[in-house]
């Protein structure tokens, strides 16, 4: 059982002229099996929150613990996929998504990883473009392989920082429901970042609503309804109008 | 228009070849825009043989002597345009090359046959500064030992500074680019260093080194290892934030951020470095030679003017330029295989033009 833990996290940035306070006291705890979505104005800090929990940047106060250990630095096992696909243009699509393993120097040929290479690029439908370069995928292709190269690790955290915003909407659903079907097989703890309240609440078992300057947690929702969520139902309608009301567009 | 849709579409869509298929998007050969396709593809073969006539048939003036090397010579190039041109009917990748490049080909035989018009047959340019082709073509074979001795001691010298250089570019290129403290301490050196062309070392260089040879690829590694330098430390400081966070989430270290990350986004800038020092090499390689060291194709310019036979100057100056225009072909060819993965935009595409 795994144990994310945020206490009291502060973050600041330091610009040319002043210091931004991007982060005001967030805390939550975030177990296996959950997922959680963030939602939010632009620049309210949810990209911030995963970077931190990434271990790409460090908290200015406050603690953020896996499992009891502080965070330091970046591991594989918080895998991140970005809000750009931020693919090696360099590389094949096949290279992009063994570039984890070359990097800890795991053994690419071995049946195990191979397999379940094989499987991620056909659940992706990139197995004809495996020698292609990305600059001859379409956006949708190229986030998927985004996703599949940091799913191929099998990150006990998985930080999406709007991994789907920029896919077209049957795409996009296509991507939902395969998201849903990993937490199911792993049961890892999830967190997205997305400014879609539908896909906020078809995904999520928790819905974390944020306020800018500075960014602080408004409210923390539990979303108990089963899966698969049917996106017409009226609890479905109902969450959604609480959201929009926290986040100011209620009617 | 008819026939762009009149086609078998099994046929069509299976083995469809880059030709083929440019063939399909653009406006349809007509006819007479066939035959003149193909009568452009013929213009090098027409202008060797007009080249040939020239040579032939137009009297020498007055003591003007000319030998049969260059009849030999037009003639293999003309040639080689009829074996081009009878493989562009077999081959329609061929063709399109061909297409493009025959007008230029052309026009290579055109001037080849005005410059002889003007030497050999008029005077209107003068001996001993314009030697015409033959005169050239005959320094070249009478003295094709010596030459090619010379060739292959510039070539040893290039190639000897131009790895110090591009080698050493290399690491302090990317030791600036991923290091701070290197940046501090080596970018104050290379800001005073890249002011100076590298030929202005050349009398130092020349009294200090142990020998010439040595003080001469010191010189040219130098502009190269500058070149190199920059380029590198460009490359790799335009990288965007998000490929090192992806790689560092994804497992890579340190060392491997430069070496997986860096570095392989700097290559195209690299490979611009490259191009850039063997210019500045080839530049040094030819004043050092000049100057200072008796042994080379620039010596031997400089050698040959002093005793006035512009002949075997010129037979020189046409061996150095082979030998950088194909050095440069290799450099590109090296280019386009690594930058594969670029995709190849060309203002031409998109009507620029
Ligand atoms: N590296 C940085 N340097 C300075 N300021 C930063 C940096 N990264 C983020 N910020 C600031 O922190 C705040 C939060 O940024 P963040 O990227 O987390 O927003 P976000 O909620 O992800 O927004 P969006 O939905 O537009 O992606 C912003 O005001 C931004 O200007
Ligand atoms: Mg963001």
């Amino acid at each position: 059982m795994n144990i994310l833990e945020l206490l009291h996290v502060h973050k600041s940035f330091a610009g040319a002229h002043d210091v931004t306070q991007a982060l005001y006291d967030i805390s939550f705890t975030l177990r296996d099996g959950e997922f959680l979505s963030i939602v939010g104005p632009s620049g309210c800090g949810k990209s911030t929150i995963l970077r931190l929990i990434a271990g790409l940047i460090v908290p200015t106060a406050g603690k953020l613990l896996l499992n009891g250990e502080p965070i330091t630095g970046t591991n594989p096992e918080r895998g991140m996929v970005f809000q750009r696909a931020a693919l090696f243009p360099w590389l094949t699509v096949e290279q992009n998504l063994t570039f984890s393993a070359r990097m800890m120097k795991r053994n690419i040929n071995d049946k195990e990883y191979r397999d379940e290479a094989e499987r991620l690029l056909e659940t992706a439908g990139l197995k004809e473009f495996r020698n292609d370069f990305p600059y001859q995928l379409s956006g949708g292709m190229a986030q998927r392989l985004a996703l599949i190269r940091t799913m191929i690790n099998h990150p006990k955290v998985f930080l999406l920082d709007e991994p789907l915003g920029a896919l077209d909407a049957f795409t996009r659903m296509n991507m939902q429901d395969e998201l849903l079907k990993m937490r199911q097989r792993f049961n890892h703890m999830m967190l997205m970042v997305t400014h879609d309240i539908d896909e906020a609440i078809y995904l999520g078992t928790r819905v974390i609503v944020m306020t800018p300057r500075p960014g602080r947690i408004r409210a923390d929702l539990n979303i108990n309804m089963p899966f698969p969520r049917v996106r017409t139902s009226s609890e479905f309608m109902q969450r959604r109008r609480e959201i929009l009301e926290l986040l100011d567009f209620g009617a | 228009m008819k026939d762009r849709f009149n086609f078998n579409r099994d046929d069509v869509f299976n083995n469809l070849t880059r030709e083929r298929l440019t063939e399909l998007e653009s406006v349809p050969r007509t006819g007479l825009r066939l035959v003149c396709d193909y009568l452009i593809c013929l213009m090098p073969v027409l202008a060797g043989c007009m080249a040939l006539a020239e040579y032939i048939l137009i009297p020498n003036l007055r003591d003007n002597t000319s030998t049969q090397v260059y009849i030999y010579f037009i003639a293999a190039l003309t040639a080689a345009a009829v074996i081009f041109f009878i493989t562009a009917f077999k081959s329609r990748k061929t063709f399109y090359i061909l297409r493009y490049k025959a007008p230029f080909y052309a026009l290579v035989f055109i001037l080849l046959a005005v410059y002889d018009y003007l030497t050999l047959k008029t005077g209107i340019l003068v001996l001993p500064y314009f030697p015409w082709c033959d005169q050239i073509l005959n320094a070249i074979i009478d003295d094709h030992a010596y030459l090619l001795d010379c060739a292959g001691n510039s070539i040893l010298l290039l190639f000897s500074g131009y790895f110090y250089g591009a080698v050493l570019g290399l690491i302090t290129g990317t030791a600036c680019g991923c290091s701070r403290t290197a940046d501090y301490w080596i970018s104050p050196f290379m800001k005073l260093l890249g002011a100076i062309p590298s030929p202005t070392w050349i009398p130092v260089v020349m009294v200090i080194a142990s020998s010439l040879f040595a003080g001469s690829v010191f010189i040219i590694a130098l502009g190269v290892w500058y070149a190199m330098t920059i380029a590198t430390m460009t490359g790799i400081r335009n990288i965007d934030r998000y490929f090192y966070d992806a790689a560092k989430t994804l497992g890579a270290s340190r060392i491997q951020l430069v070496f997986h990350v860096a570095l392989p986004f700097a290559v195209p800038n690299i490979l611009q470095g490259l191009t850039q020092g063997m210019s500045s090499a080839c530049m040094a390689l030819i004043t050092a030679e000049m100057v200072g060291v008796e042994s080379g194709l620039g010596w031997y310019i400089s050698w040959q003017k002093s005793w006035a036979q512009y002949g075997k100057m010129y037979a020189a100056i046409v061996l150095l330029c082979v030998i950088f225009v194909s050095v440069n072909w290799g450099l590109n060819r090296i280019k386009r295989y690594m930058l594969r993965w670029q995709e190849r935009v060309s203002a031409f595409d998109y009507g620029a033009v």
